[in-house]
Formats: C-alpha cells, sequence, structure tokens
C-alpha cells in the first residue's frame, strides 16, 4: 500500500517530467515555414533587408542644389516628384489631392530594418553557430541599427543644434522586440547617443569576433568612418578627427580614372558596399521622370578632375543637354550604389581641421584627396583663409559624394544656417507647350529641412508630433 | 433515517466483496465518541456488517477506547459492557439488540434469481432485506442466496435503470425475480470528457442530448442531428451535398478571427479538423466544407449521449481550447449480460428540387422578357454572337436574315414557349440514402464489449455526387482486478465522397439557364450551345460547345477521408478514497484528394484556345494556350496525427456522511501535426488513356552555332512556360503543410457536496503551448471557474408534497480562452544563394515578424440556471441566463510603423453575448397503452461587438465585408450585415440609390456609413425546436419542429452574372415579370426594366454615373446591377420553422418477434426537411437557409428503417 509520502513523491515526479519534457516540447515550430536557427540565417537576412533592399529615401537628392528639372519635360511627368521637389508641407499629397504612397517610404522601411536588427541582436545568441560568428553579426547588427537611427535623424527629426539637442525632437528610439501601438519621439541627443552607443558595441563585436567578410558587410574601419561622421554632424571635431585618424591609418585612397569601373572588390578605397536593388536613378530613367543633375554642379568640376566623366553622362535630347549621374551606373560600380569609402575619411578630417581653424592640415588632407583625382594638380587653386578653406572643403564634399546615399541633403542641413534653394518648375501642358514658370525657394533655416512624418504614421499614432512646416506657394510667371 | 444510512454503507461493503474472517484483527482509538463511530471502525477494518433491532443503539455515546489488534468480539465486549446491549454474530453480521442475554435467533436461507423483463438474469442486483443493514447481490447468472434471521419478512431489489421492487418472504425459501426496467430513465451521469458528474451535482450548463433522442432522426452526420436538440446550440446545414460539414455554434461563439466551431470530443479524445483549413473558411457562412470536419467518420449509430458544454465552468477545463464551447460525445459501451447483437438499417430517398419551389421564368414569360428587349430595340451585349440561334433571340435573328419565314418564325416562338426544358431534372436526381449498422455487446463481471460496423452509402441530389462511408468501433472495458479497469477502444473509418469539379456550380446551372433552352438534341444527344472560348489577336472568336452535362461526365473531383483512433484507459483505485485515472490516444486522419477535369470539356477548350480541331491555330496555341493538350490533374494529401496523454489522480471522500469532497489533480500534454501538400496543378492530363499525362516535347537545343543553349523561342508551346512561373495563375507548386501545435497543461478540480445539498466547483487549469507568443509561452497563465448549486428540492423546509421533486439553482462564473492561430516566430523565407551579386554568400527575406507577446483570447462567463421537474417528472427542463464577455481577441490592428510593420496582430477586440435558455418538456398523458409527451426548446443569443474595426479602410477591408457580414462593427452583432439603400427607379426604370456622391466631404469611413444601411444578423438571434411524440401500444408517432428567427438573408440574384441584359440562354428570377415596362411604372414597381445602360460607375464628377471613393463605396467593375442585388430591395427577413422530421414506427410484439427468433423489433417510417414556412413572403419557395452561390441547404427526405436486436 502506498503511504502518504510516496504520493507525494509520485506528484514530485510527475511535475519533474513536466518541467523537464516542457522547454523542448513547447519550444517545437512548424516545419512549412522558416525560422531563423542558424548564425547564417540572420546573418543572410540582414544582407538581403539592409544591405540589398537599402532603405533610402529615394527623392533625397530632388530637395538638394544637385538636381533641377527638365524644363520641358510634361507637367504630368514631373508631378509625381514635384511635391519634393518644391519642398511642399505635406509630401504625400500632390495638387490634385491624390495621395503619393510611396514617396514617404523611407520612414517605414528603415523601422523594418532596425526591427530585424532588434530581433537578430534578442536571438543570435541563442542561434547554432560559432561564438565570433554570433560576435560579427551581432555587431553588424548595430552597425546596421546606428546606420539605420543616423538615417531616419538627420531625415525626420530636427537638425543638430548642441544648445538645444536636449529638446529637439529626433526620432522614437524603438530598440527591443516589445510591440507598442504608440511611440514617442526622442530627442536628438539621445538619438545621437542610441547611434553611437550601438556603433561602439558594433566595433568591438566585429573587432573580438576577428572574422573578416566581403565588403558587404562592415568591418571596424566601416563602424569608425560612420563614427567619425556621427561626431562631425554634431560638431564634435575632435572625435571626429580621431576616428577618421583611424580610418584613414587603416586604409588608402585610390585613383580614379574615367576609363575604369572604381567601385570595384580590389579597390582598398571602398570599406564596405550596400544597395544593389532599385537604385534611385537608371541611366535611361533621369530625363524621362523631368529631373537631371544641375549643370552647376556638373560646372564645379575643372576638365582635369576625373570626377566629371566618371561621376557624369550627358543626355542630349534635340539641341538641349542633359546631365545624368553616373553614380548607379555599372561605369562607375561593380558593386553596391551606397559605398563607405576611405575619401570621406579625408573629407570629414579635413573639415574638423578647418572648423578648428587647423587650415594646414585641412589643406593637406583635401589635396591627398584631389591627387587621386586630377590629372594635372597645378590646376587648383587652394585657398587660405578659414572660411575660404572650409567653404573649399565643403564644396569637395559634395563634389565627391553627391548622389551618394542622402549625403548631400544631409550635409546641406547642417550647414551654418542652412542655405536658401531655388527651384524652378516650368509648367507644360500635354501638348508640350510651355505655359508658365513656378519658383520654389527653401528658406535659410526653412523648417521644411525637415520632412514631414508620414502619413500613415500620424494615423496609425496619432500621437506623434508631426514636424511643423511651411506652405510652399510658387512665384509664378506666366509664359 | 439512521436505518438507510447504514443500508448504504452496508451497499458500499457488499460491493468490495470481501470475505469475512472471524479472526479479524483491528485496532482502535477513540476518546468520547458514539457508538456510531466505533461501528463505523470496525465497518472500515473488517467485513463485518451491522443490523439493529433497536436503533436507539446509537444513543450510546462518551465511549473511549485504546486497542491495538484485537479482534472485534473484544471491542464489543468493552463498548457494550454496561449499556444494556448485547450482541451476536451471525456469519458476517453482527446484530445489536436490547436485552442481557442473547437469544438465539433463528435464521433461514433464501435464494433465487433475479431477471429482466426478457428473462434474462441480471447480475449485479441489489438485494436487501427490509428493515435491516442485510444485503447481497446476485452473481452472474442473476442467483442470490442470503441468510437472515428469521424476524424479517420482506426483501427489496433495486437496480440502476430497473424499479425498485418489494417481495414478501412469507414461508417461500426460493425468490424469483423479475424486473421491470424503469419506465423514465433519467440520465444519472453527465460525462464532460475529464469527469463523469452525478446530475444532481451539476453546477453548468450543460445541455445532455440522449441516444434516444438522436437516433429518432436517423441523420448520417453527427452535425446534422444535433439541429434544435439543444438550447444554445445552433446548426446551420449550409449545403444539402452529402459530406458538407454544417456550421456549429454554440452561444455565438467567441472569437473573430479564430475557428468559431466548438470543440469536439469523443470519449475523451479531441477530434481535430483533418485539414488545418483557416480560420475564416471555417467560419464563412458563404463558404461550404466539403473536405471533411472533425466528426468525418463518426457513425451516428455509436452514439450513446451527447453533452453539449456551454458555460465557463463546464468547459474551463479544457482551458485555452474552450472558448467556443464543447460538445462531448460518448459512445456506446458494452453492458454486462449475454451477446447481444442489433442490426439497424435505414433507406431513404431524397427528393430532387422542382421548378415549382423556385420562383422562376418559365418558357413563355422569358420569350416575353426577349421580346420586350428586341421591341425596345435593346439586344444583348454585343460581344455575344448567337452562333446557335438559340431562344427568341435566335428565332428572330433567322427571320432576319431569311431562313425563316414569318410563319415559320410564329412557330419557332410558340415551339420556345412551350419548351420548358427540365434543367433541374437534368441536374438533380430523386436519390437513394442507405444505412446499415451491426453492434454487438455483451459482458461478463470482469469484461464487457462493445462492437460495431457501420456502412452508409449516400447519392447526392446533384448528379456525380456520392459519398460512402465505413465506420467500425470497439470498445472494450477490463476489470483487470477488483480496483484497476483498463479500457481499450479502437475505431476506424473511410469515406469516400465524389463530388463535381470546383469550375461547375450546378445549383447556378439549374437555377439560371433559360428554359428554352434543350438540355438534350432531338435524336438524344446533348445539346450544345455555343459560346466564346478564345479571342485571337487578330480579333476573331473562337468558340465551344458548352453544355454543363458534358462537364459534369469529364471531370470529377474526389475526397477520401480515413480516420483511425486508439485510446486505452486506466483507472486505478487504492486506498479507499483515491483514483488514479490515465487515458493516452492516438488519433490519425488522412485527407486525400484529387481532381480533374479532362480536354474533352469547355473549361479546357479555353485553356486550349480552340474547342474543335478546325480552329487550331499554332500562333494562338504558341502564345495564348495555357494547356495545349490534355486536361488537368490535382491532387493532394494531408495528413494529421495527435497524440495526447492525460494523468488524473482523484480523491474522494465522504465525511460523516454529508460531507463530500472530490478533487482532481491532473497534468495532460497534447501534440497535433498536420503533413502534407495540397493543390498542385498539372497539365496534359489524360483521362481516357489510363489516367496518364502527355510530356510536352523537349526543347531543342538551337542550330545557331552562335548562340549555346535551348531554343526557347521557336519552341511549341512557349505559353505553356509560364505555368511554370507565378504569371501562369494556376499553380503547378504543392503548398506543403508541416505544422506542430503542442502543448502541455496542469488542471484541478474542487467539488464539495454538502448533503445533497449544496454544491461547491471550482476548476482551474493552465496551458503552456508552442504557439503562444514566446514570451507567454512558458507563463502558464491560469484559467478558472467556480460554480455553485443549491438543491432546493432536498432542503428539510422543502415540503415534501410539493409540486416540485426537483428544484435546483446553479451559478457559474469563470474565465476560458481560445488560442491564437498565429506564428510566434521570426519567420524567414527564400533563403540561399539566389541573387548574383552576393554569389557566394547566402540572403533570405523577412516573411513575418513574430507575434512575441501574443496572448490567447479570453472570455469570462457568468451563468445563471435552474433545473427543475414537477409532478414525477411529468413537467422538466431548465432555464439558463447567461453573459459572456470576450476580451483580448485578436484583431489586426494599424499600429505605429516604428513597430516595423504598419499592422499587427493584436488582442484588442471584444465582444459579449447575453444567452437566454429555456426548455421544457412534459408528460401529458401516461399510461399502460398510451403516452404522450411535448418538448420546446428556445435558445437567444445577443452577441454584440464592443470594440471591433472602426475604420474599414485602414483595416484593408472592403465594401464586400460590409455586404456580406464579416466586419466587426462596433456596437453591432458580430454577423451584422450591410446593403445599399435603393433609392426607387428613375424614369427610366433604372435602379438608383442613396448617397453615392459623397456630398459632406468627409472621410471614405463616413462616406461607407451613409452609403450603407444596417440590416440586421446574418445568422438567427432565436432558435430551438419542438416537438412531440405519442406511444399506444406498440405505437409511436413523433413530429420536431425547429425554427430560427431574428435574422435577415438575401433574396437571389436576379440574374447570373453583372450584365444589365440577360443572354438568351439565361433564366431570370420570377419577380422580373412585374418589372419596369413603361415610364410611369417607377410608381408601382421597384423591379428595374429591361436596359442595355451598363451602369458602370465612374471617378469622373461630369459622368452620370458618378460615384465618389469609387472602389471603396462600390467596388471597381461592378454596375448598379449588381448593386440592386446587393440592395436593401433584395434583402428579407430568414424567420422560418422548419419541419424538421417526422416518423411513425412500430414495436413488434415479442410473441411475433420471437418466433422468428428476435428479441426485439421496430420497424419504422421517417420523413425529414418536410416543409418549411417562412414568415416573410418574399422568399416564393426560396429556402431561408440558402445561401447565394452555395445551392440548397436541405430537401426532404423520406425514408423506411429497421432495428433488431437478436
Amino acid at each position: 500500500m502506498m503511504g502518504r509520502i510516496d504520493i507525494r513523491y509520485m506528484m514530485f515526479l510527475v511535475l519533474l517530467i513536466i518541467a523537464s519534457a516542457c522547454t523542448d516540447f513547447l519550444d517545437e515550430v512548424d516545419q512549412d515555414k522558416l525560422v531563423p536557427e542558424k548564425t547564417d540565417h540572420y546573418a543572410a537576412l540582414l544582407l538581403k533587408e539592409f544591405n540589398k533592399e537599402y532603405p533610402i529615401f529615394k527623392t533625397i537628392d530632388y530637395m538638394t542644389d544637385n538636381m533641377t528639372e527638365v524644363d520641358y519635360a510634361l507637367s504630368d511627368t514631373k508631378v509625381s516628384r514635384k511635391t519634393v521637389y518644391t519642398w511642399q508641407r505635406e509630401i504625400e499629397i500632390d495638387e490634385e489631392g491624390d495621395e503619393l504612397s510611396s514617396i514617404n517610404r523611407a520612414w517605414r522601411e528603415i523601422y523594418e530594418d532596425i526591427a530585424i536588427t532588434n530581433y537578430v541582436i534578442e536571438q543570435i545568441d541563442d542561434a547554432d553557430g560559432e561564438q565570433e560568428e554570433k560576435d560579427y553579426i551581432k555587431g553588424e547588427a548595430y552597425f546596421v541599427r546606428a546606420h539605420s537611427y543616423f538615417n531616419l535623424l538627420n531625415l525626420y527629426g530636427q537638425p543638430f543644434n548642441d544648445e538645444t539637442a536636449d529638446a529637439d525632437l529626433g526620432v522614437p528610439l524603438r530598440t527591443n522586440i516589445a510591440v507598442e501601438q504608440v511611440y514617442y519621439r526622442n530627442t536628438v541627443r539621445e538619438c545621437y547617443n542610441q547611434i553611437e552607443e550601438d556603433l561602439t558595441l558594433a566595433t568591438e563585436l566585429i573587432f573580438n569576433s576577428g572574422i573578416e567578410k566581403s565588403k558587404w558587410h562592415p568591418d571596424v574601419n566601416t563602424c569608425n568612418l560612420l563614427m567619425s561622421r556621427v561626431k562631425l554632424y554634431q560638431k564634435n571635431w575632435e572625435e571626429a578627427i580621431d576616428f577618421a585618424t583611424k580610418v584613414i591609418s587603416n586604409g588608402s585612397l585610390a585613383r580614379m580614372n574615367a576609363a575604369n569601373v572604381f567601385v570595384t572588390e580590389d579597390n582598398t578605397e571602398i570599406l564596405y558596399s550596400f544597395y544593389t536593388l532599385s537604385p534611385v536613378f537608371t541611366s535611361s530613367s533621369q530625363t524621362v521622370t523631368g529631373y537631371s543633375s544641375s549643370p552647376e554642379l556638373y560646372n564645379l568640376y575643372q576638365d582635369e578632375d576625373a570626377r566629371k566623366v566618371a561621376f557624369f553622362g550627358i543626355n542630349t535630347v534635340g539641341t538641349a543637354e542633359y546631365y545624368i549621374t553616373k553614380k548607379y551606373s555599372s561605369d562607375f560600380t561593380e558593386l553596391g550604389y551606397g559605398n563607405y569609402r576611405v575619401s570621406e575619411a579625408y573629407l570629414n578630417r579635413a573639415e574638423a581641421y578647418a572648423q578648428l581653424g587647423q587650415t594646414g592640415e585641412a589643406i593637406n588632407d583635401v589635396s591627398d584627396l584631389l591627387q587621386r583625382r586630377y590629372s594635372d594638380m597645378s590646376v587648383i587653386e587652394f585657398p587660405e583663409a578659414q572660411a575660404e578653406v572650409l567653404d573649399f572643403i565643403l564644396t569637395e564634399r559634395r563634389k565627391e559624394l553627391c548622389f551618394e546615399d542622402h549625403h548631400r541633403w544631409f550635409d546641406l542641413r547642417r550647414m551654418e544656417n542652412r542655405p536658401e534653394i531655388k527651384h524652378v518648375f516650368t509648367l507644360v501642358n500635354s501638348s508640350a507647350q510651355k505655359y508658365g514658370v513656378e519658383t520654389y525657394t527653401l528658406l535659410s533655416d526653412d523648417p521644411n529641412y525637415t520632412l514631414p512624418i508620414p502619413l500613415q504614421e500620424r494615423e496609425n499614432n496619432p500621437l506623434i508630433r508631426n514636424n511643423e512646416r511651411l506652405e510652399k506657394l510658387p512665384v509664378k510667371e506666366n509664359l | 433515517m439512521k436505518i438507510l444510512r447504514f443500508i448504504f454503507l452496508f451497499g458500499i461493503l457488499t460491493w468490495s466483496g470481501i470475505v469475512h474472517a472471524q479472526t479479524e484483527k483491528i485496532s482502535i482509538s477513540a476518546q468520547n465518541v458514539d457508538i456510531d463511530y466505533i461501528f463505523k471502525e470496525i465497518r472500515t477494518q473488517t467485513s463485518y456488517g451491522f443490523f439493529f433491532n433497536d436503533d436507539k443503539v446509537s444513543a450510546i455515546d462518551n465511549i473511549t477506547i485504546q486497542k491495538e489488534n484485537v479482534t472485534v468480539k473484544e471491542v464489543l465486549d468493552e463498548v457494550l459492557k454496561n449499556s444494556g446491549y448485547t450482541y451476536e454474530l451471525v456469519g458476517d453480521v453482527i446484530t445489536i439488540k436490547k436485552g442481557a442475554a442473547p437469544q438465539r435467533q433463528t435464521v433461514k436461507q433464501i435464494m433465487g434469481t433475479v431477471v429482466d423483463e426478457d428473462g434474462v438474469p441480471i447480475p449485479g442486483v441489489h438485494v436487501n432485506v427490509k428493515n435491516s443493514g442485510l444485503g447481497t447481490i446476485t452473481d452472474i447468472d442473476g442467483n442470490f442466496q442470503i441468510r437472515i434471521p428469521d424476524s424479517f419478512n420482506a426483501l427489496y431489489f433495486s437496480f440502476i435503470g430497473y424499479e425498485q421492487q418489494e417481495v414478501e418472504i412469507g414461508d417461500k425459501r426460493i425468490l424469483n425475480v423479475q424486473m421491470k426496467p424503469q419506465f423514465e430513465e433519467i440520465a444519472e451521469v453527465v460525462v464532460t470528457g475529464y469527469q463523469v458528474i452525478d446530475k444532481r451535482e451539476v453546477t453548468s450548463a450543460i445541455s445532455t442530448i440522449e441516444g434516444d433522442d438522436l437516433d429518432e432522426i436517423g441523420a448520417l452526420s453527427v452535425d446534422e442531428m444535433l439541429v434544435g436538440k439543444a438550447t444554445g446550440l445552433m446548426v446551420s446545414n449550409v449545403s444539402s451535398t452529402p459530406g458538407a460539414a454544417a456550421k456549429v455554434r454554440v452561444r455565438a461563439g467567441s472569437t473573430f478571427t479564430g475557428n468559431q466551431s466548438p470543440l469536439w470530443v469523443v470519449d475523451g479524445v479531441i477530434y481535430e479538423d483533418p485539414v488545418p483549413l483557416s480560420a475564416a473558411e471555417i467560419n464563412s457562412f458563404d463558404n461550404i466544407n466539403l473536405i471533411g470536419n472533425a466528426l468525418t467518420g463518426v457513425n451516428p449509430q455509436d452514439i450513446e449521449s451527447i453533452n453539449v458544454l456551454k458555460d465557463a465552468s463546464a468547459t474551463a477545463i479544457y482551458g485555452t481550447r474552450a472558448a467556443n464551447g464543447v460538445i462531448v460525445i460518448t459512445t456506446k459501451r458494452g453492458k454486462v449480460g449475454k451477446p447481444s447483437i442489433s442490426y439497424q438499417g435505414s433507406f431513404s430517398f431524397v427528393d430532387r428540387p422542382r421548378y415549382t419551389d423556385m420562383y422562376l421564368m418559365n418558357s413563355k414569360e422569358r420569350i416575353d422578357l426577349s421580346r420586350e428587349m428586341y421591341e425596345k430595340n435593346l439586344g444583348t451585349v454585343s460581344s455575344y454572337a448567337n452562333l446557335d440561334y438559340l431562344g427568341y433571340e435566335g428565332a428572330l435573328k433567322q427571320l432576319w436574315n431569311g431562313t425563316y419565314n414569318f410563319d415559320q418564325f410564329q412557330n419557332q416562338v410558340s415551339y420556345l414557349e412551350t419548351l420548358n426544358a427540365d434543367w433541374f431534372d437534368a441536374l438533380y436526381q430523386p436519390s437513394l440514402q442507405q444505412q446499415h449498422s451491426i453492434s454487438a455487446s455483451g459482458g461478463s463481471d470482469n469484461m464487457r464489449y462493445y462492437f460495431s460496423v457501420g456502412y452508409d452509402d449516400q447519392q447526392g441530389p446533384e448528379i456525380g455526387v456520392g459519398l460512402d462511408r465505413i465506420t467500425g468501433r470497439s470498445n472494450l472495458d477490463l476489470d483487470i482486478t477488483d480496483n484497476l479497469l483498463v479500457s481499450l477502444k479502437f475505431s476506424g473509418s473511410v469515406q469516400e465522397a465524389e463530388y463535381n469539379h470546383n469550375s461547375i456550380n450546378v445549383f447556378n446551372e439549374a437555377y439560371y439557364t433559360s428554359r428554352t433552352i434543350p438540355v438534350y438534341e432531338e435524336d438524344g444527344d446533348l445539346f450544345y450551345q455555343s459560346q466564346e472560348i478564345y479571342r485571337r489577336r487578330d480579333g476573331t472568336r473562337i468558340y465551344g460547345g458548352y453544355n454543363v452535362l458534358n462537364e459534369i461526365e469529364n471531370s470529377q473531383r474526389n475526397i477520401t477521408n480515413k480516420s483511425f483512433t486508439i485510446s486505452g484507459n486506466l483507472q486505478w483505485k487504492f486506498l479507499n478514497n483515491f483514483r488514479f485515472q490515465s487515458q493516452i490516444s492516438y488519433r490519425n486522419t488522412t485527407n486525400m484528394s484529387e481532381e480533374y477535369i479532362t480536354e474533352e470539356t469547355f473549361y479546357i477548350s479555353k485553356l486550349r484556345t480552340y474547342f474543335d480541331y478546325n480552329d487550331f491555330d499554332e500562333t494562338s496555341v504558341a502564345n495564348d494556350a495555357m494547356v495545349p493538350f490534355g486536361g488537368i490533374y490535382s491532387g493532394g494529401m494531408v495528413d494529421q496525427k495527435s497524440t495526447s496523454i492525460t494523468n488524473q489522480l482523484n480523491y474522494n471522500k465522504v465525511f460523516n456522511s454529508k460531507h463530500v469532497l472530490n478533487i482532481n489533480l491532473a497534468q495532460e500534454a497534447r501534440s497535433t501535426k498536420f503533413w502534407g501538400s495540397t493543390g498542385w496543378l498539372s497539365p496534359g492530363y489524360n483521362h481516357s488513356q489510363g489516367r496518364s499525362f502527355i510530356v510536352l516535347p523537349a526543347v531543342k537545343y538551337t542550330t545557331d552555332q552562335s548562340i549555346v543553349g535551348l531554343d526557347v523561342n521557336s519552341y511549341e508551346y512557349k505559353y505553356m512556360i509560364s505555368w511554370l512561373t507565378n504569371a501562369g495563375g494556376l499553380d503547378v507548386y504543392p503548398s506543403i503543410t508541416d505544422k506542430v501545435q503542442n502543448s502541455m497543461s496542469v488542471f484541478g478540480i474542487f467539488n464539495y457536496v454538502y448533503d445533497n445539498r449544496y454544491v461547491l466547483n471550482f476548476n482551474l487549469r493552465s496551458d503552456g503551448s508552442n504557439t503562444f507568443g514566446q514570451y507567454e509561452r512558458y507563463k502558464f497563465k491560469p484559467v478558472w471557474s467556480v460554480s455553485t448549486r443549491w438543491n432546493i428540492h432536498n432542503e428539510a423546509f422543502w415540503n415534501n408534497d410539493n409540486v416540485f421533486e426537483q428544484l435546483s439553482l446553479r451559478s457559474s462564473f469563470g474565465f476560458r480562452g481560445s488560442m491564437p492561430n498565429a506564428s510566434p516566430y521570426l519567420i524567414i523565407s527564400d533563403y540561399g544563394k539566389n541573387d548574383a551579386n552576393y554569389y557566394s554568400e547566402n540572403i533570405a527575406s523577412l516573411s513575418q515578424f513574430p507575434n512575441a507577446t501574443l496572448r490567447w483570447e479570453r472570455t469570462g462567463t457568468f451563468n445563471l440556471g435552474l433545473n427543475y421537474s414537477m409532478y414525477n417528472g411529468r413537467i422538466s427542463g431548465a432555464f439558463d441566463y447567461s453573459y459572456s464577455k470576450s476580451t483580448d481577441l485578436l484583431q489586426t490592428r494599424p499600429i505605429s510603423l516604428v513597430n516595423g510593420s504598419a499592422a499587427y496582430l493584436y488582442n484588442s477586440g471584444s465582444k459579449d453575448v447575453q444567452s437566454y435558455e429555456f426548455s421544457i418538456r412534459t408528460v401529458n398523458v401516461k399510461s399502460k397503452d398510451f403516452s404522450w409527451s411535448t418538448n420546446l426548446n428556445f435558445s437567444h443569443d445577443k452577441d454584440r461587438v464592443l470594440e471591433g474595426f472602426e475604420e474599414a479602410t485602414s483595416q484593408n477591408l472592403s465594401v464586400s465585408d460590409y455586404l456580406n457580414g464579416t466586419v466587426y462593427t462596433t456596437g453591432f452583432p458580430s454577423n451584422g450585415f450591410f446593403s445599399y439603400q435603393f433609392d426607387g427607379l428613375d424614369e427610366s426604370g433604372l435602379p438608383t440609390f442613396k448617397n453615392l456622391v459623397d456630398e459632406t466631404g468627409g472621410s471614405i469611413d463616413e462616406h461607407l456609413k451613409s452609403v450603407l444601411k444596417y440590416e440586421g444578423s446574418r445568422i438567427p438571434l432565436y432558435y430551438g425546436g419542438f416537438g412531440t411524440e405519442l406511444k399506444y401500444k406498440s405505437f409511436t408517432v413523433s413530429a420536431n419542429f425547429t425554427y430560427k428567427l431574428g435574422y435577415k438573408t438575401r433574396l437571389l440574384k436576379l440574374y447570373n452574372g453583372n450584365q444589365n441584359m440577360p443572354y438568351p440562354y439565361e433564366n431570370v428570377r420570377a419577380e422580373f415579370n412585374d418589372r419596369w415596362r413603361n415610364p410611369g411604372d417607377e410608381q408601382y414597381t421597384s423591379i428595374p426594366g429591361l436596359s442595355d445602360e451598363t451602369l458602370l460607375f465612374s471617378n469622373d464628377p461630369t459622368s452620370d454615373n458618378y460615384v465618389s471613393n469609387l472602389g471603396y463605396v462600390v467596388p471597381s467593375g461592378t454596375s448598379a446591377w449588381w448593386m440592386y442585388d446587393y440592395s436593401d430591395a433584395r434583402v428579407v427577413k430568414g424567420d422560418h420553422i422548419r419541419w424538421q422530421s417526422f416518423s411513425l414506427s412500430y414495436q413488434v410484439p415479442s410473441t411475433i418477434s420471437e418466433k422468428i427468433n428476435v428479441k426485439n423489433a421496430r420497424l419504422s417510417l421517417r420523413m425529414s426537411n418536410i416543409a418549411v414556412w417562412s414568415l416573410d413572403k418574399k422568399l416564393k419557395g426560396q429556402d431561408p437557409e440558402q445561401v447565394i452561390g452555395l445551392g440548397l441547404p436541405t430537401l426532404p427526405n423520406y425514408g423506411f428503417s429497421v432495428n433488431m436486436s437478436f
């Protein structure tokens, strides 16, 4: 006969069996779906979702002084990008009141990548694979998250201002995998802190893993380059110099030659390459959409500058010539359309030196870069006064990095007082007759330098604060 | 009372069957107790029984005793010392009586046999001596033997299910007793799947349907036989097609996006659906599930009883599976006795539908319609070429082109006017159904068995449809020892069904084909009408011959379901009060399906680009032929395995015979796996030549030396290649199912009964499951319920002369849940080296973010119920009121994009249901030869969405969801549906609608609200059944009715398709006879007139048919003609009463049946679905349960059945 103790013992045994069987049993998954298990699953996911389908704000350059309209193109053709080109208050609703559903999609796409990185960071430690591999992938995820928040912040957050950064609205920070119906915007400072924290972790993890991967993956240099950019944007000149120096001492510049493809696997100047799907511009699309590179930009390049031919092509329509960028063509890149290049480190450092008044060092850095770009350095006139040196460097930055990533727009946003820009829009009816010219102005320090939060976000998350922007009405001239 | 108590205890003793021994030793230790306590101790520790001559004996108290290992004698000597009582040991009975010296009692021995009404011995009958605690039970042969003191002179015999009988002993020493079965057999127990509860102690809302009630109908499937049988249970048969699953709801269900069907449990084993269909497919009243449901393969003849568990207290024990109610089926088990074989067979005949029920135009009316079309110079849509000169239009064409003179034309028209082709005759058949079932049952003391085999053959009312089913079951109960019971159950079934190809809608064909179109040519061949199959790139149109009978002849869909269930159950009683019970079950179902359509059909001609080889065109085949030769074959297989193990430890203790405590602690693990592949379609199927495939010719290599590779350009069947890509629209690749659902649970049931008056019950269960979100998985959130019952009739104050012999009040409150059906994992797809840019590295896409925080849906239910029975069971029934509130219902909700997606499955919706249920059963007359009983049940479920979809457009809901009632609108019933608002006819007889142009400038949602009108619920809010039964001598007549009230439905479409004018081969509903014909008619009729206006809508404000928010408010591509069918002008009340069944049965007198060696024989005539009375006259014969596009819900059935047992 079983006594009291025995029953208790039995129950204990049953509970023990339950507890031990529980974990495996309740973790079983459907086999008709792929649940990431191996480290490589996570690596593959990051590669596709961020590296390949890089969530760039596709009409970013239309807002800059690097782009201009094609005056003969029909208004109907140009209208789908007009809201951005003319810095409208609401960029997702066109003049006819129709919704342009994809124009402000970067917000959603970037946050999707952030969500992925959050899951990778959360789950990678439980994946099957070497610890080094896990460290590397986690590092890569931190890098992707930093890069993503950097983009988001500079698209949708207030421009950096050290005095007000603790109050200025940045973007909501989501660094875990909890799902909330609403999010509030963090401050610009909090956002930069998060970016720096992620970058520091990324650098450490990637370094400690000891793994070297292809150019499709960030390495320590890549992280340092982004960090120097992040510091530069915060006007932290010393640290910008420190990080740029790390990049420069570990990397080298390459000579640009219009006859050869510049971005290649072998080019040591390329640290990290990304963005291979659906380029912003294809050579055929540029004039067809009714916009092209601005002649003003094209004319900044001297004939001795290899970049003039390497970066630009010319489309001839009738008698008119239009400049088109080759940054998205296979003549320029064998890898992705977005690249981390050592040249940026030189420009970052030069700018920081110039800001600190160390014009000599600044000019040295620019000169190092231009040596790899010019066939004849003697045509360059290097300035000496600090303000001129700074201008010179910023112009070089514009020339070097044009049409890459979000560079030009972000650079304009961090310039002193944000320059005034004018965009002309020629009204052309369906029988190709020009009947008017509209001129829009993005004012100096214009609040429209910050993009509006997407409509869908405002609809789904009514508590989010939108950016206040001005109505943009044209000065109209009838023809 | 005291004596009774001892009898009760003595009964327990007798059961335990212990052999006495005078030498038995006991230990006893007590202080200040009464003598009852001592007696009880002796009884517990020994095999002695007591009886008293004087019941004052229990007044002896204040006894203190301390003995170790002594005989009973020693104890009694001590206890009765100085008490004035003495004792005597007679056999294993202790007699206590007053007096100094024990007098020698004379003892007599009585023997006898107890038999049932048929003379079969009954084992286990209690034989008790009146006014004593003595008794015994009969052995396996029904024999008993008892020695009793001479002074006792009566025995009574009792056995469950039989009337208690008292017999005077007199001088007799041999007593042979025949037991009479209890007339009104009340079910004693309720089975919940985990527990068997005494009906008098049930605290929950449970409807029980006994085998007898179920048997009456002779239904072929279990869900069908539940219609109108229980309160709170609504069953809708959406299709008369054999094998189609009914839609079953318990108290209106409790989820939006999850499966709303109840959980089915057969003998403690959860039956899952054989194929994991989406919840939307299962829930939708617009979808027939022919694939099979959980109950496919359960033979109704094997069912002993069905219990519908409705409230939280009843279902909480099923934890996260229970929110939509649980239906527990108990199958028959063997009873101790000689083997008994019974046969049940039925044959029935299902009538086909007829034009008289259809409210359609006859030939003459249809010709009149066409004539008006031509008089008004309207003609049919231009792309239709009436090549065959069909209908009035055809005759007219012949007249115009000179083939007919006017007389010939007149003759042809009058021929057509009287043609009245019978398409319902051609496409439906009066069908035969038969059903046979043989079972054997019986058993001895330590073994009981029930075996059965069943065979069903059902022909469908539609031609080409049929179903065969074989079922088998074996239930075996083995008493290994006195305290160890093992039950083994095996059951299996095979169901083979044959249906028509999914491209053929037989009902629509019969309904909407004009009666001026003959089915056959005069020579008996099929009549083919020419319809366009293909339009060449040069604009020439290619036609093919169409007759639906040819399509049916050359295509088929087969679905086979096999199921196989094993379960083993062990019950071990130990330490008097403990019982350990363990059940292991394994259930496997296989669903196999194939579907083919051959090249002989119009359907394939369309994919081939030509019908007749004369029309063969190489370029067309190369460029557009999806299936250049052969037909299409598709197939699939899904296998489902569920395994479960449940261990329960039960403690049952009676204290002071007033307190009954019952505790159940249990643990359960279950796993369900689905595995299979479905949905692939292969072209080139060659049915006639041995069911093989014609393989495509190989692609040749190029002859051009400069190009290396395959020459795809010169390949003959270029377009075929699109079959392999996602451009083809037909899926050559199967979709693989490989799913697993595991759950682990612990639960406890605590039950306390005081004096049969007060019952308190508490249930607690906690589940973990792999389908919960990753943070919720291990949290084992508990569900619980608490419930009480007050048996008022057992109260002392309740006068025994009261008319009520039972009156009990029940109340319960608790929670239950339903599991989310969404993945808790991050899912990726397209993993591999499939990008040239990253050629050496793998890439993968995000497929789905996990629903990491998904919780189960939770339903809290309060239930208040009353059970009553009065006038000795003449009137009985129950009332129930319940309020359920479901919260955390899963809904896709818009969320901040910061989460990485714009919408997310959220535990956010809520709804509530108030249910009122009432049932009454009366026995109006009860005499030897004649009895008459009636029953009625009524249920009202008032459900309401508390938090639903507020903004339709942001939820990707379309206006169709509103029209079909699949939108969960806050404040409305969950099946509430909407219509366009018909605004009368304009002066040209065209329909107009209100508010199509939004003048307020509000949002799309606001516009939708002003365009649509709320109609009501799509499913009945009030439902139930009533019936009556008359018995006169050997005859029994019964009739049952069901009713569904408080809902609305749409009339069938005026005519098929979306074009404004009917084609000559199409029929039109008869109300079109009252159509608008001349200006001014719009005053009198709301049926639009004939018009060639397409009435398509436009988003151009200058257009006549301008509608704002086109695409949202009106789906793009639809016209006002379509809207008319979805307007309030076509909505009617669905309220109806259905004469569900009528039966007349004759019990063959035993004097006759015994001559043919049959113990029991019954013959019955049966009819079901006899008639339906709709309250809304506008239905004009349309079955109110009929849904557009699904054919007929039910058809009359006339049958004959035989029941025999040997």
